[in-house]
């Protein structure tokens, strides 16, 4: 909490936050990492290098495979991928199988996830974030260049096991 | 701001991601990430009002740090931690 003309109220959560404040050790790293200009300032520029970086890494990888993200961003360390929409030939007949519904949208949502944490990916539900579409994802692009494409790889191995198990349920 | 200050409510701010933004390729002329503490104040809103949020979670991955109080009283000096909460 930055409050920068308020003495009264930053007393007032001061003698709160004493039940669950952190150590004395990180509260002085903190300060002093946050002191040191010298370290902070280039730490900050290599930092955005290398999101962005990977931001463009991940959406070209998204564009190759056609699968539909949220443009624009230009903040944080994670992207919006609607992983239904290469599927969705098998979504749509799979949830016409029994009565459509947001909650059997979302069931499927969840047996998407399943399947990556079989293909060893875990990727945030979008249900979890207050995402109003089922079949939205949340990719973590912040990792080490290699890792990301293997995990972008691996989203798109579980995705087509995904799909043949869905043409198989319906077969 | 004016809203704000107009009914007597407090503003704020969750700048989480300030120091983690970037540009994208796609949107070279994107506006940029201004903070509501570089703005002044005068004829909008009592500052009193004005509260910002920010923590080392997103930028140092220190994810137990998550709020962080900042108080600069004289308005010269650069910000001390006055008190971290996790």
């Amino acid at each position: 909490m930055i409050s920068q003309d308020n003495a009264s109220f930053l007393r007032a959560i001061e003698a709160n936050s004493y039940f669950s404040c952190p150590s004395s050790l990180s509260d002085l790293a903190t300060s002093r990492i946050l002191s040191d200009d010298a370290w902070v300032e280039p730490f900050i520029q290599t930092n955005r290098h290398r999101l962005a970086e990977n931001y463009t890494l991940t959406i070209r990888f998204l564009e190759r495979h056609q699968i539909p993200y949220k443009k624009g961003g230009n903040a944080g360390f994670f992207v919006w991928v609607d992983l239904f929409d290469p599927i969705r030939r098998q979504v749509d007949a799979a949830l016409e199988v029994g009565v459509p519904s947001e909650s059997a949208a979302r069931d499927l949502e969840n047996k998407l996830q399943e399947v990556l944490l079989k293909h060893r990916i875990f990727l945030a539900l979008g249900a979890d974030f207050g995402g109003d579409v089922p079949g939205w994802y949340r990719i973590v692009f912040a990792h080490e260049k290699e890792y990301l494409k293997l995990g972008l790889s691996r989203m798109i191995e579980a995705l087509a096991a995904f799909r043949c198990e869905l043409d198989r349920n319906l077969a | 701001m004016r809203f704000c200050q107009k009914h007597n409510l407090h503003l704020i701010t969750d700048e989480i991601y300030a120091l983690s933004t970037w540009k994208n390729p796609d949107f070279p002329n994107a506006p940029g990430f201004t903070s509501v503490l570089s703005i002044k104040k005068d004829g909008l809103i009592d500052p009193s009002l004005v509260h910002v949020l920010w923590g080392m979670s997103k930028v140092l991955k220190s994810s137990y740090l998550d709020l962080i109080g900042y108080t600069d009283r004289s308005r010269t000096s650069a910000p001390t931690v006055s008190d971290l909460a996790a």
